[in-house]
């Protein structure tokens, strides 16, 4: 469980913790109460902006949150302590997720006239009453963050009979002594620099330095859970329904992921004890033909059973990764293990696209089995992920002009990629979003080729496209810059300007959208080209020439890859992006006809 | 679910307003003593996920019923679980959720009820159909006949007191105002705002007036800088209901609470004038094209403020945007007292645009760039600048020249004091291209939203040996050569260094 320390600390700079301090009490009972205590000192108009209103969430019938202090002290003299504004309501961002489940509240706290340098207070007591799914306690304290902290103190209350597991990442060595039945641990910290939080950047939850404490080992809680969450044997109404749709495919694991995806809205309702975590039974999901990741996973596990294959449901979190220590609310998602002939695959029948499931490249998960699973990290290969792109090109008489026919096809976490991104737009728009996308000129005339939303089908870009060709003068001839994968995928582009900014080095690196870019461009010309630009060769780029006097061929390729590179790929990736920048790689002298 | 009107609504549609196949939308308006109350009736949806924004402090949202049909199915109500109140989009605090379940096609009635003083006293209303290709049925109760209204494609009938408006699908915008002149919409607008005022000034009014008055700083720096003091200590928020834009609270609640509206910015703003002496009057700004008065599409507040023998146009809740400069001046409609609708701003209502963009580039790559701005490019470096740390401005300038078509390695940024909106915004960077593979590089530039106005000059300083395309203007310069041009958004040009083997 993270709570509001993590949410007001994670999200960008600009401030001082004086005191970030928290208690976590677990009574004999079970009872469980968590004590956050803040100071929280602005120092720039974004901290100003952050911390003016503050969000505590809570779960409606899970746990009760008591605002016990929430004050703002002003820096300037003449101004009165005020109180926060305190409202309740239902979290924000759901609607727009499409979850349908009041009982996730939250408590704006708002800090009217909140300036730089003033300090707010707040103390929260958070009383659980029952940890959704079953009673596996987690919690997780940070003693750095995107902030400064001056200092920060962690103590934890634990009855001597409980089983306690204790993980952690660097921070201060714990002072543990007994009283009576009780274990009291405190870890006190001195000042902490920020961690500067960056696009691309492994998120800074997982490399801050922390503590995780819990009632039970990975095995235990995959036991657990497997007991509360396992779709188990279903009915005969509900196994003649499943055996229906397992008929209607070739009964694969990814041909059945994809009935799901495609046949259930995602839309979330509030259903059994734990609702927002109890999944809706595979009957149920059916009839109503809507539901989230668990409704899912837990109807695509039925079908993949009904079908003869082993499946499981497995749990997992997208940002952070899950720490080797896990309880009730450490999960976000849910998807299905599936063993199909000796070969597992991981499948995500909510996932916005059907492609090859780079989200889930290196994601630690939790496999739900009968006798309890370890957290595993799924792989995180290369080279699937490939954006291919053939052109054949006419460079206009005037030579400012590349006209080209195109077709681009995708696979892996690019398909993921350009599914995602088309589905978000509407049909007729399309062929404007790809003429971005693809960098070209108004005029150009790009489409779709096959349904975003069916993953099962084929998805391509077929069309023309019209790159402008920056030319400059040169002896007798001109020389012109002809487009590369800088100009044509955007989507490598970008991810250039942002790692390419201000960066002292390459650790720490994350591909959200790995790619394997791959440019294949026949140009026809009219004039006469005398030689043809030396090619290179790197670990993660390739660019090369070959071709005759009025007809060339440019072959391009980026390895921008993997998700979760080391300091070798990462340096790879960085050298890949300012080679497929530089212009003078694609630069052809041509001779003979007049330019504009 | 209540079911009360529901016969009511459905009867606009039985007398023939619908074609059946198309999505139907019919909408009663009655105007009551307490609430202006308007109940929506929607029929044939398509499924997906339906979302009605309200602010339960000016207005109530109640679904009355919603039922669906699955093929080889009757009517069903709509369950529970797929109907939820949740926190709103679009800025509205709370959000009515409605869930069609996939393949199904339904119908709802809902009733929003407003009890705004503007709802109550002057009321206007803009209405959008909620699903793009309905026919339109909207049945206002008791019309007067000096009620106004305007709507491309819709027909207008009299039933006795009520006024039938028919659109067919797809039907667009219309607007309702029972207001009748632009006098009485400006007496509207502004009557808690003069209110406001009439009270005794509260401290903050008179120490901000004494801060913005330090040194003897004349009007114009007066009045920059109580722009500054205001866009810097107070969040600016346009509420979603339009009936809540233009209630104004006691100042010294607003002092107190840092939020405030447009019209409760400039209102402060207009209090702090009068202890320094100035003359001010609200000027609201419309970007809509409605020939009606209707209140909701004059969410911009401009003061008028006479000082020194000049006249000033400020826009106290325009934040980043430099202290005298009206965004968008000549595009807008604006409305002062005793003014029938202008138009566009006086000559004198706004600032000018202009930009210089420097470029210094060497053998080895690396660059220098320098921008300095005023009026509109001013904003958008403001806008797209302030408030970011070191690693943010890198990443914001880098990826500003990938858009602009530029791959660059940006290593550090600096700023002039973006928040100060007295001073023109400038800020520089420097970084180096990629590797001059044979001399040859691509000349960096931004490009900018061109304001309807303005000047813009962009310079690249660079070796003496480097050939650039003919277009640019060149000159020599202690050894270099200096290339120009002035567009905001040039073409990609190719330039190459000849001592770069």
């Amino acid at each position: 469980m993270q709570t509001l320390v993590i949410v007001a600390l994670f999200t960008s700079p600009d401030a001082v913790f004086l005191g970030h301090e928290a208690l976590l009490r677990l009574g004999a009972d079970t009872a469980l109460v968590e004590v956050s205590d803040e100071a929280i000192v602005p120092l720039s108009a974004s901290g100003v902006a952050r911390f003016s209103v503050l969000s505590i969430p809570f779960t409606r019938g899970s746990d009760s949150v008591a605002i016990e202090l929430a004050e703002l002290r002003p820096v300037r003299p003449g101004r009165p302590v005020t109180v926060a504004a305190v409202l309740e309501r239902p979290r924000s961002g759901l609607s727009a997720a499409g979850r349908l489940e009041g009982t996730f509240r939250e408590y704006l706290l708002e800090f009217g006239g909140l300036e730089i340098g003033d300090t707010i207070l707040i103390r929260t007591r958070r009383m659980v009453d029952r940890l959704p799914m079953a009673p596996l306690v987690d919690y997780s304290f940070f003693f750095q963050g995107r902030d400064s902290l001056a200092s920060s103190s962690f103590r934890l209350e634990w009855p001597c009979l409980m089983e306690l597991h204790v993980w952690q990442l660097a921070g201060p060595e714990p002072v543990d002594r007994v009283a009576g039945d009780v274990r009291y641990m405190t870890w006190e910290s001195g000042p902490a620099s920020p961690v500067e939080a960056l696009p691309f950047s492994v998120p800074v939850d997982e490399t801050a330095a922390r503590v995780v404490i819990s009632s039970a080992d990975a095995q235990q809680v995959s036991r657990t859970l497997f007991e509360s969450l396992d779709p188990g044997t279903p009915d005969s109404a509900t196994e003649a329904l499943l055996d229906s749709l397992v008929r209607s495919t070739d009964g694969s694991p990814e041909a059945l992921s994809a009935v799901v995806s495609s046949m259930i809205t995602y839309a979330g309702a509030e259903i059994g004890a734990d609702p927002g975590y109890t999944p809706q039974p595979p009957s149920l999901t059916l009839s109503r033909r809507s539901g989230v990741c668990r409704d899912m996973a837990v109807l695509l596990v039925a079908l993949l059973r009904t079908a003869g294959v082993e499946a499981w449901t497995v749990l997992s979190r997208s940002s952070p990764r899950l720490d080797p220590l896990v309880g009730s609310r450490s999960f976000d998602h849910m998807i299905v293990m599936a063993v199909c002939k000796g070969d597992t695959s991981w499948l995500d029948p909510s996932a916005d696209a059907g492609g090859g499931g780079a989200g889930m490249r290196g994601l630690r998960v939790l496999p739900l089995t009968p006798e309890g699973s370890m957290i595993l990290e799924l792989a995180d290969p290369v080279g699937l992920d490939t954006l291919d792109i053939e052109m054949d090109a006419t460079l206009s008489a005037g030579m400012d002009t590349l006209r080209a026919t195109m077709r681009v096809s995708f696979a892996g976490g690019a398909e993921d990629l350009w599914r995602g991104m088309m589905r978000s737009v509407p049909p007729a728009e399309r062929p404007e979003a790809l003429r971005m996308l693809f960098g070209a000129l108004p005029g150009s005339d790009l489409d779709l080729v096959g349904e975003p939303g069916n993953p099962e089908g084929a998805l391509s870009v077929a069309g023309t496209a019209l790159y402008q060709v920056p030319l400059l003068r040169s002896g007798n001839g001109y020389d012109a810059c002809i487009p590369g994968l800088d100009e044509i995928d955007q989507a490598g582009t970008r991810m250039a300007a942002i790692l390419l900014a201000g960066r002292e080095g390459s650790d720490r690196m994350h591909v959200e959208t790995p790619l394997l870019e791959c440019l294949r461009m026949t140009i026809e010309v009219q004039g006469a080209i005398p030689g043809l630009p030396d090619g290179i060769t790197e670990s993660h780029y390739r660019c090369g020439w070959e071709g005759s006097q009025t007809r060339v061929v440019l072959s391009e390729s980026a390895l921008l890859a993997p998700v979760w590179p080391g300091p070798e790929d990462a340096a790879g990736i960085l050298s890949a992006l300012l080679l497929r920048g530089s212009p003078g790689n694609r630069v052809l002298h041509i001779l003979g006809r007049t330019a504009p | 679910m209540k079911t009360a009107a529901l016969g009511l609504l459905a009867l606009l549609f039985a007398s023939g307003a619908g074609s059946g196949e198309a999505s139907e939308c019919s909408i009663i308006i009655e105007r009551g003593e307490h609430s202006l109350l308007v109940r929506t009736y929607l029929k044939a949806l398509s499924p997906g996920t339906y979302s009605f924004g309200f602010d339960p402090s000016c207005e109530s949202l109640e679904l009355l019923s919603a039922d669906f049909v699955r093929p080889g199915r009757g009517e069903e109500e709509l369950p529970d679980w797929a109907v939820d109140t949740l926190t709103g989009t679009d800025g509205y605090p709370l959000a009515l959720m409605i869930v069609f379940p996939p393949g199904s096609a339904g119908s709802m009635s809902l009733v929003r009820e407003m009890f705004d003083r503007l709802s109550l006293e002057s009321p206007s209303l803009e209405i959008s159909p909620p699903v793009a290709d309905a026919d339109m049925a909207v049945l206002v109760r008791d019309a007067p006949s000096s009620l106004r209204w305007e709507g491309g494609g819709y027909v207008a009938e009299r039933d006795g007191d009520d006024l039938l408006l028919n659109g067919a699908g797809p039907a667009g915008q219309l607007a309702l105002s029972w207001i009748e002149g632009w006098d009485d919409l400006y007496e509207a607008l502004s009557a808690e705002a003069d209110s406001a005022l009439l009270t005794t000034a509260s401290l903050s009014s008179r120490e901000a007036a004494i801060e913005a008055g330090a040194a003897g700083a004349d009007p114009s720096a007066q009045l920059a800088r109580l722009r500054t003091m205001l866009c810097n200590s107070f969040r600016i928020y346009l509420p979603s209901a339009a009936g809540l834009r233009f209630e104004v609270g006691p100042l010294d609640e607003v002092y107190l609470r840092r939020r405030a509206t447009p019209l409760e910015a400039s209102t402060i703003f207009c209090s702090i004038c009068r202890q320094l002496g100035m003359q001010s009057d609200f000027v609201f700004a419309s970007g809509g094209n409605w020939t009606i008065p209707v209140a909701s599409s004059w969410g911009r507040v401009l003061l008028r403020v006479t000082a020194g023998g000049r006249t000033f146009y400020v826009e106290p809740s325009a934040t980043l945007v430099p202290a005298f400069y009206i965004q968008s001046s000549r595009e807008v409609s604006v409305l002062g007292r005793g003014d029938q609708i202008l138009r566009s701003l006086p000559e004198s209502g706004s600032s000018s645009s202009s930009c210089s963009e420097s470029w210094e580039v060497g053998t080895s790559g690396a660059f220098r760039m320098e921008v300095e701005a005023s009026g509109g490019y001013d904003v958008e470096i403001r806008k797209k600048l302030a408030g970011l740390g070191d690693a943010g401005l890198a990443i914001l300038v880098s990826t500003w020249l990938w858009r602009s078509g530029y791959t660059l390695e940006v290593d550090s940024v600096w700023t002039s004091d973006l928040y100060d909106l007295g001073e023109s915004a400038s800020f520089g960077a420097v970084g180096a291209l990629p590797q001059l593979a044979g001399g040859y590089l691509l000349l960096p530039s931004l490009s900018w939203n061109t304001p309807s106005d303005g000047h813009f000059i962009r310079t690249w300083k660079m070796p003496s040996t480097t050939r650039t395309p003919q277009d640019l203007t060149s000159s020599a310069l202690d050894g270099f050569a200096l290339f120009s041009d002035t567009l905001p958004r040039p073409p990609r040009r190719m330039a190459r260094m000849e001592d770069i083997p």
